[in-house]
Order: structure tokens, then sequence, then C-alpha cells
């Protein structure tokens, strides 16, 4: 059981994903930093994940993870927790779980970034970014309310 | 015997127009054309294509095949070339040529992803000059022939094309290549009810229609892009294929769940006139790059987010990823273009000019009927729903307009107050 969100959480999804090499090469290269913004109620919880060709390099938790990411994914644990849950149940998500889905109107999650061309990251690289929060369905996942700051 | 036909005296018109001085030349190099057995036709349309007197007389110079002997295809020099290699004499002037940056290690900086455009770059040969000396196709940083022919090429400062991520865009686009035919879930598709599969095939027959003017486009003016900048040329390139294979995907899903291809607009074919018939590279690319294909990408997205099941989720996805790069290209290159240019003042003017033009054609796109409503239809599941897919419409329409102002500002091209898109959907 690995508690959502976490260091470790990141960490064991990118081996899991890492663990389908063909399918990661074939998806194409990343070059991004992104941010994962998790709110619960007063408190947030910021990860700052920098992927670097067909892998995570690192991933590390910080305060401000939209002000230091290319573009972060933000929104409440609750959102989070469904869509990870989603991933698990199906093996994948079902069509109103992908990341575009839940970011596109700006709610129940937002892409947060003042700089356009990093926000179009998002859409350049979005397939390898959906198939890394894919491979969570490998994972049990726990999520315990957010610590306060 | 035949007679030789006459020489039509709009040829010789033709090619005085194009620059031949002399009536006489003109009829003396058509009949030796004649003779040689190439018809007036082809003689008219190699005039077209730019032939001059001394090209002309430089080619009828030589002999014809037909009245040599039976091998005797080469030229003197081949022949001498050929004694030599008889005797066993090579000419090794190859390797005795001057190599000023010889020995040579392109680094790779990730094995795993391979040697990259931007390693080798790094390495040798790497950002472009801004003007340079020859229009060849010789690749950037070898050792040309003092007397190579001019290529004629129109596009040779590097603010005409440039963009500093081009090179990183064309790796990623290699990278991202895909299969309309092998990557799409196309039995995932389902049936779906008569309104909704009219949305998805209006929409997909709109988008067949649309998306190819992004190959049309770069091929038309990748050509008089001087070959020192072949990365823009060889994103271009990759461009291209991207659009083709959106036209496929597209038709195929029109095609393949009991629908059909739909309706095409007048407006829209005219929206793609211009872009097509634009008259330089800089207003087609602000015109397809930043204004067209950013509307596109967020109807991919939209598309995304709206599909009924895994074929148009991966279709719309994958679509997405690649319309993104072209926009990135382009909003980089608009950049570019005006941070160099040499009067930048009045290359901000005139891209203000065109931009007042172009954005009409965001409420255009925003309030036709064959765009809008298949979007809210299946938003709404449904024509039942269609009032509240509309409530969708009007937040696509003000994420539409803000990320068109955030590129152009990132530009440095800030239209944000001047603008006359309404912030809002007036509906």
């Amino acid at each position: 059981m690995v508690r959502f969100p976490s260091v470790q959480w990141f960490e064991e999804v990118a081996r899991l994903h890492s663990a389908d090499r063909e399918r990661v090469k074939r998806l194409g290269y990343v070059e991004a930093n992104v941010g994962i913004a998790v709110e619960d109620g007063g408190r947030a919880q910021g990860f700052l994940l920098e992927f670097a060709g067909y892998k995570l390099g690192s991933n590390r938790e910080v305060t401000d993870a939209a002000s230091r990411a290319d573009f972060a994914i933000a929104g409440p644990l609750s959102v989070w927790r469904e869509m990870i849950e989603n991933i698990a149940k199906n093996g994948a998500p079902d069509l109103d779980h992908t990341l575009n889905r839940l970011t596109m109107a700006g709610t129940p999650l937002r892409l947060v970034s003042d700089d356009q061309l990093k926000v179009d990251l998002f859409f350049r690289f979005n397939q390898s970014f959906q198939a890394f929060f894919d491979a969570s369905a490998g994972l049990t996942t726990e999520f315990p309310a957010l610590a306060p700051a | 015997m035949t007679q030789a036909p006459a020489i039509p005296r709009e040829l010789v018109q033709k090619a005085l127009e194009k620059g031949w001085t002399s009536e006489a030349a003109v009829l003396d190099t058509a009949q030796q054309a004649l003779a040689r057995g190439f018809s007036i036709q082809q003689f008219g349309t190699t005039l077209d294509m730019g032939l001059t007197p001394d090209r002309a007389a430089m080619f009828l110079k030589m002999e014809p095949l037909a009245a040599r002997a039976p091998g005797q295809v080469f030229t003197e020099e081949q022949q001498t070339y050929v004694d030599n290699l008889k005797k066993g004499r090579y000419d090794l002037q190859w390797l005795n040529d001057p190599r000023p940056n010889w020995g040579l290690k392109a680094k790779m900086r990730d094995a795993e992803r391979g040697l990259t455009l931007q390693d080798i770059n790094k390495t040798y040969a790497g950002e472009p000059e801004d003007a340079p000396a020859l229009r060849t196709m010789a690749p950037r940083g070898a050792v040309i022939d003092p007397d190579v022919p001019d290529m004629g090429y129109v596009y040779n400062d590097k603010y005409l094309v440039w963009s500093d991520n081009v090179s990183a865009l064309y790796e990623e686009a290699c990278g991202r290549q895909w299969s309309a035919t092998r990557d799409i879930p196309w039995d995932e598709l389902k049936p779906l009810p008569d309104d909704m599969e009219r949305a998805q095939c209006q929409i997909a027959t709109f988008l067949s229609e649309v998306e190819m003017i992004a190959s049309d486009f770069p091929a038309k003016w990748l050509w008089q892009m001087n070959q020192h900048f072949h990365e823009v040329k060889m994103f271009l390139c990759t461009q291209a294929m991207d659009e083709a294979r959106h036209l496929e995907v597209f038709r195929k899903r029109a095609l393949a769940n009991g629908g059909g291809l739909m309706r095409c607009l007048r407006g829209t074919e005219m929206g793609l006139w211009g872009i097509l018939h634009a008259p330089t590279y800089i207003q087609g690319s602000f015109l397809m790059h930043v204004v067209g294909e950013g509307l596109v990408l967020d109807i991919f997205r939209s598309g995304e987010f709206l599909a009924k099941n895994k074929t148009e989720k991966e279709i719309y996805r994958l679509c997405m990823q690649d319309e993104a790069r072209h926009v990135s290209y382009g909003t980089m290159h608009l950049k570019y273009f005006l941070e160099h240019h040499p009067e930048r003042e009045r290359a901000i003017a005139e891209m203000h000019a065109l931009a007042e033009g172009a954005e009409m054609g965001i409420p255009g796109f925003l309030t036709n009927p064959f765009i809008i409503e298949p979007l809210a239809v299946l938003m709404g599941d449904g024509v039942k729903g269609i009032d509240k897919g509309m409530e969708a419409i009007r937040m696509v329409w003000v994420r539409m307009r803000e990320e068109y102002l955030n590129r152009c500002a990132l530009a440095g091209f800030d239209r944000r107050d001047i603008t006359k898109v309404p912030a809002q959907a007036p509906f």
C-alpha cells in the first residue's frame, strides 16, 4: 500500500511505467517538468516531476509546484483519488477520467502556468503523461488526508 | 518526310516576356528542341519553369544520345575518368580535400534517446547563420564547389523561417509518429444514436477538409527556403505528414461507424484559400500555425473530452499532440521573426494589420452552426441536451480566445487590448 501523494508513490509509478520499455519508447520521449498540486481543504502538497527522455528523471516534494514546473496539474485530493481508483479498477481510465478530460474545463482539475508555450507541453506529450498515470493501475494506493502544513 | 511544326506565335511571345531578348533565338532554340524530339508543349512548359537562353544552349550543345554509337553515353570528362579507372588510376581528390573541422565526434546527451539534431548541432555547424552566402542544397558545414548553381531560394534570411525550438520539435515529431491504421483501436467503435453519429461525422468531415491545408501550405513554401535552414524544412515535412494522417484518420472515422461524410462550407473553403494563397510565409504561418491550428488544437482537446468510445479518445489525443507541435513552432517563429526583423516596428504594424482580419475568423469559427452545434450535441449527449452542450461551447470560446492571446503575447505581439474578439460568447 503506497500513499498518494508522495515521492514514493511517483517513484513506484515510474518503475511500473518503465517496465513496459517498448511501449514507452514507442510513445516518444518527454522533456517537461510537471508540477502536481494536491489540495485537501486548506492543506496542499506539491511535487515536481522532471521527465527526461523515456523516464522520470527525478521527483521531489516542493512547496511551489506551479512556479517551479513548466505547468502544474492541480486539484482536490478527492478528484485525484477518483482518477487513480478509476485507473486501478479498469486498468486504464474510463472515458471520464483521462487527464485531458479532467483538465479541459479547468475543473475538477486545472492546468496552471503563466506561459502558454509551457502549457502546450501538456498537449504535446499528453499520451506519455496519460500512460504514466495509467501505470498506477499496478499499484495499491491509499489516500490519507493531507497533513497540516 | 514530315514537316517540322510551326512555332506558335504565343510561344515566342511567352519567351520574350520571360526575358529572352531575341525572337530569332527563341525560334532557333525551339526548332533545335523539336529536332531533338521534344514537343512544342514540352518547350512551353520548360519556358514556364524558367528556361533561360544560356541553359537551353548548354543543353542543346550536348550531343544527342540518339546520334551516338551504342555504349557511348559518357561526356569527355567521364570518358577520361573511365579510361583512367581501366588503368587502375583513381582520382582520390576527395581524400585530399580541405577538412576544416575533421575529427568531430558528436556526443549523445541521452544514449537511450539516440543521437539528436541538437547533439550534432552542438558539435558542428550548429546554429545557422543569419544569411548564408549561397543558395544551394549543400549541407551546412560542407566544402562546396565554387561554381554551384543558384537554386533560386527566396527565403534566405534566418528570421523569415526560423524558430528556436524547431530542432527539438523535429525530433519530437519523429519520435511521436503514429499510424491511423495500426494505432487506433478501430474495433472499439460502438454504434451511436443517429444525432450523435451525425455530430461526430460532421466534425470528422470538417477536420478532414481543413487539416490538409497544413500539408499544402508548408509544401508550397518548402522549396523556396534556403537549405541552410534544413531544420525548418525537415520540421515542415513532419507537419505535412502529420496532417496527411489527420485527413486520413477523420475520413476513416466518418466512414467507419454507420455514418458518412457530411457538409463542407463555403466559409471554411474561403478561410483555407486565405492560408494557401497568403502572399508571404510569415503571413500564412500566422494564419495557419497560430490562429487556425490554435483553434483546431482546442477542437481536438474538446474531441477527446467528448469521445464516446476509446477509438475517438485515441484519435483526438494523438492529433492533439501533433497539432500542439505545429502551434508551438508557429508561435516561436512569430517571436523570432519579430525580434530579428530589420525593420521591427514596420513588421509589427504589418502583423497587426493582418491579425485584425485574421481574428475575425475566431468569432466566425465559433458562430458556425456546423462546428459548434455538433460539438454541443456531443457535449449534451444528444440534440435534447444541446442547451447544456452550449454551456461548454461558451467555455471553449473563452479559452480559445485566451490561448490565442497568450500565444501572441509570448511572441512579443500583444493583442490583448486591441483585439475585437469578444471576451465572452455572445449567446
